[in-house]
Parts: structure tokens; sequence; C-alpha cells
């Protein structure tokens, strides 16, 4: 029992950047109806930045916040200097122009940084604190704790403020927020900035766990896919609850399923396939009906 | 259903190809033959992914691992149960085709659009799942030559950088093109031999550039072409030619408008 709890906590650990990468996945669905296959590599990328900082000096709780800026600036700029010019073209060019972004932002990292691995310090005490015979890491509980205060500020944002407000109605309803004076290009900017620095988040919290290198969050941004698509491609809500179901389920499954540990990565692809199979809308995604 | 006129089939094309290609490798040294088919084999990957993506408008990052598949499939059979290396291929390649098919079963229930048309009587969704199932069955049949071709495959043979390679290929002379695939799979095979070596042996570029053209490696370049030719030419080079001849056309008869020069603006396909 005490080590299911432990898994269900680790579980909840992993599934929280599971679920900061996956919401970073679904504000840009919302925004602009398609994947950003990029979001992984810019998160990578914004992680180097943490550890460059980090290596100059700057405490990482000073660093954490200085990367999202930076990482909001970047999906910015991104938008702006790559995604904007072919706005309206077909999502298909989109996507893959989405593809080369990331190629090209790996590459970039390896140029600049290499691809031998770094470790990346946690910020948390290695220890772990004692509930009963359950032992829970400082490291999970930290995880747990700056992502679930970054989505809850995310959630805030986009629910009770003006410009969430702003931005949600230039992302699903971009005609009609032009009418009435909204700059929807800027909008959408915002957007990606946003997603950009949940990402980050994601990436910085998981760095210390895997090695930080150029490849590093490839496997993490499958997870993502999963958990977005069932949580619901729509659904920042979904991406959440996907997001910590999917690293539970994998945590769960790695340790109680004999010889599971290689094939965890293939368990996260099938519950993608799974979903799409059974309830391609997800959990909490509404069937989208259309007027033909 | 109407009968989709098409071009009569240029056999003398064809013709050509064929001795150029019997005979080709008989005049090159062994090393640039094995280039060239590795250059090929890639070529019939990219023809798959072309029917996918530029024909049916399907989007796929998975045939590096229909390859991986068709390659461990032909691996198997003529290691382990000493089959034949020919034979392997057709196998290979059918069995590739059917798990593709399959694969494009779920991809289809994501749109309500898709529903729509089938209920019109366009079998829209068993189109676009033969598509999946022929681009698949393609990509097997080279990942089956790249494993009877080279002798050595690994899980690590066939990683997403490959789909990125095979999407480059396609996209670059242009989707849904014929030259396509060909041209396209010759430049995105010697891409990174060209970042690597030939850019910095060429003495007259200055340091600066080849050094970091050779350290960014394939993958930044692979990443720009592709951005690059989505952004500007998303017809690929062929759009391009076809566009500017057009255009030439058009302004030669007249198209323009008298006052301001503009030419109407061209529909575009992908």
């Amino acid at each position: 029992m005490q080590e299911f709890l432990q898994l269900l906590v680790s579980g909840i650990a992993t599934g929280a950047i599971f679920a900061s990468l996956a919401l970073a996945l679904v504000l840009i669905y919302n925004a602009m109806g398609l994947v950003n296959f990029a979001q992984g590599e810019m998160a990578m990328f914004a992680t180097f930045i943490a550890y460059t900082l980090v290596n100059r000096g700057m405490s990482f709780w000073i660093a954490f916040p200085v990367t999202m800026v930076l990482a909001f600036g970047g999906g910015v700029l991104i938008q702006r200097v790559v995604i904007r010019p072919v706005e309206r073209a077909p999502v298909l060019t989109l996507v893959i122009i989405t593809l080369g972004l990331a190629t090209l932002v790996n590459g970039v990292a390896g140029f600049l940084w290499g691809y031998v691995p770094r470790s990346f310090g946690s910020p948390f005490s290695p220890d772990s604190i004692d509930l009963g015979g359950v032992f829970i890491s400082y490291r999970d509980l930290g995880v747990i704790a700056v992502s679930g205060l970054v989505l809850l500020a995310i959630y805030l944002l986009l629910q009770h403020t003006t410009v969430g407000l702003t931005l949600r109605a230039a992302a699903h309803h971009p005609e009609a927020s032009r009418l009435l004076g909204v700059q929807v290009s800027w909008m959408l900017a915002l957007g990606w900035g946003l997603a950009s620095a949940v990402g980050a988040v994601s990436g910085m919290m998981v760095a210390p766990i895997l090695l930080l290198e150029p490849n590093m969050m490839q496997t993490i941004i499958i997870y993502a896919f999963a958990a977005a698509v069932l949580g619901g491609i729509e659904s920042p809500l979904g991406a959440v609850v996907g997001g910590l179901l999917v690293g539970v389920t994998v945590n769960l499954a790695g340790a109680y399923i004999p010889n599971a540990g290689d094939l965890q990565l293939a368990f996260g692809l099938g519950i993608i396939i799974l979903v799409l199979i059974l309830k391609p809308n997800g959990l909490f995604g509404r069937a989208a009906t259309r007027r033909v | 259903m109407q009968r989709v006129r098409t071009a009569p089939p240029r056999y003398w094309l064809v013709v050509l190809v064929a001795i150029f290609f019997l005979g080709f490798p008989t005049v090159i040294s062994s090393f640039l033959a094995s280039e060239w088919a590795q250059a090929l084999i890639l070529a019939i990957a990219i023809m798959g992914l072309n029917i996918l993506v530029g024909y049916s408008g399907q989007l796929s990052l998975g045939h590096g691992a229909f390859m991986a598949m068709g390659a461990y499939i032909s691996a198997i059979l003529a290691h382990r149960y000493k089959m034949d290396y020919l034979a392997t291929i057709p196998i290979a390649a059918v069995v590739t085709g059917v798990v593709g098919f399959l694969f494009g079963i779920p991809a289809l229930r994501l749109s309500p659009l898709y529903l729509a048309l089938a209920a019109s009587g366009v079998n829209v969704a068993g189109f676009k799942t033969l598509a999946f199932g022929i681009s698949a069955f393609y990509a097997g049949t080279a990942g089956s030559l790249f494993a009877l071709s080279t002798g050595f495959i690994s899980a690590d043979t066939f990683p997403v950088s490959l789909s990125i390679q095979l999407l480059v290929g396609a996209v670059v002379v242009g989707l849904a093109s014929i030259p396509g695939p060909l041209l396209g799979a010759i430049f995105a095979y010697f891409l990174p031999i060209g970042s690597n070596q030939w850019v910095p042996s060429q003495t007259w570029l200055p340091d600066q550039i080849t050094s970091t053209v050779k350290n960014a490696g394939p993958a930044v370049s692979y990443g720009v072409v592709l951005i690059m030719i989505m952004m500007f030419a998303p017809n690929g080079m062929v759009g391009l030619i076809r566009s500017g001849y057009t255009t030439l056309n058009r302004r030669l008869r007249g198209a323009a408008d008298p006052k301001t020069g503009q030419m109407p603006p061209d529909p575009q396909t992908v």
C-alpha cells in the first residue's frame, strides 16, 4: 500500500510535468486549430537558457521567472516572424512549419550547447517527508506545487481577467472579435507566448529528473500529446486532468507490469490510439458539429 | 463517376529513365552507387509519403516507423527463416501496407466533415484509409530494401529525424508532383553530406560561414528548408516554377490589370 501511494505521488508529479506541456499544446490548439509540434523543443530551449542563467550564478528561483518571461518573449517572436506571415495558409502547411521549427530549434540547441547530457540541479531538497510510513520526496512535492501554481495562475488569467477573456474570444471567434476592435493577431501572439512560458515550466521541472540535452523533451511531448488527447484537445482543464492521469497510469504500469520499463512510451502512444478510437473528443472535449 | 482525363503515359520517358538507372551504376564508383541506392530507397518512401500528404492531405510523422517495419520483416524472414532476399520484399511491403491501412482507420474518426461527405456518397473515409495503406506499402518496400542493402538494422536506425527527412524530401520539390519524390529524395539525402562535407570544402567561402554550417548540422538545414518552403513556396520548387510560368504566360497574354500591373491571385493547392 505504501509503495502504491508513493508511486501515486510521483505519478502525480510526473503528471504535472505532462500537464504543463499539454496545456501549452491546448492553448495553441485553441488559438489556431493545430498542434504545435515544436512545443517540446521550445521548452527544452528555455530550459537551456535557465541552465545558462543558473550556471552564471543566478539563483534558481530568480532564473525561473526570468526564463518564463524570456520564453514568453520567444513564443511571441516565433508567432510574429514565422506564423503570422502564413496565418491564412491551410492547416497542413502550418503544421509542417511547426515540424520544421522543432527540427530547427533542436538543431540550434545542439549547435549552442552540444548533445552531451548535462545535469541540472533540482532546487528542492533530496530528502523525503515521512507521512505515516509513506515516504514522499520533497522533489515530487516541489514539482507538484510549482506546476500547480503556474497552472492555477494561467487558469485565473484566462477565466478571470479581461486579457484572458480577450484572448479566448480572439481564439474562438476571430471575426467577431475583430469587429469589436480586438487585435486578433496580437492575441494569437500572446497565446503563443503563454504557451511557450508554460512549456518552459515543464522543461525546468523535468530537467533535474532526466538529464538536460537537446532531445530531452522528445519523449515528454509524446506523453503530453497523450494527455491533451485524453483530456480533449480543446480543453485546458482536460489537459491538466489528462496529464495527471497519464502520469499516474504510466508510473503505475511501469512498476506493476513486469518488464514494462521500456514499454512505458509505447503505453503513452497506446493511450493516444485508444482514445482516438474509443472517444476521439477526449474526456472534456465537445463533439464539434459543423453545419454542412 | 466521371472519367478523369489524365495525360497520355509518356512511355519513352519511362524507357529513358530505366536505361539511365540501369547504366548509371556501372560508370560510377561503387561507393557513389551505394549512396545513390540509399537516396533512391528514400525516394520510394517519399513517394509513399507524397501519396498521403500531397494527394490525400494527411500528415504522417510515422513513416520512419513503417520503413522500420518493412526492414524488420525482411530482416527476420531473410535471417531467421533463410528466405530468399528478393522474396521478402513483397511480403514486407504487403504486411506494412495492411498495418498502415489499419492505422489509417482511427485517423478518420476525427472530423465530422467526413461523415457528411460520406453521406453524400463519396467514400472519403475509404479512400483516405487506402491512401494510408498504399503509402505504408511504399514505406515498407523502402525499409525492406534498406535492410537488404545495408545488412544491419536496429531500433535506432529509424528515428523521428528520418520521418522529418522524408517530409523535407516530399515538400521541397513539390507535394502532389510527379518529379517531387525523386528529386526531393536526392535533395534530402545529400543535404547532410552537403553541409558536412561539401560546404566546408569550398575554400572560397569565409571560415565563419563554413564552420557554422558544419557545426550547426543537418537538423538546422532541414528545419530552415522546411520552414522556408512552407512559408514561401508551399508547392515546392515545382510550384514556384508552375506559378512563375503561369504568371509569365498570363502577363504575355495580357491578364494583368492594365492600370496597376497586378495579376489576379493564384489558387493554392496544398
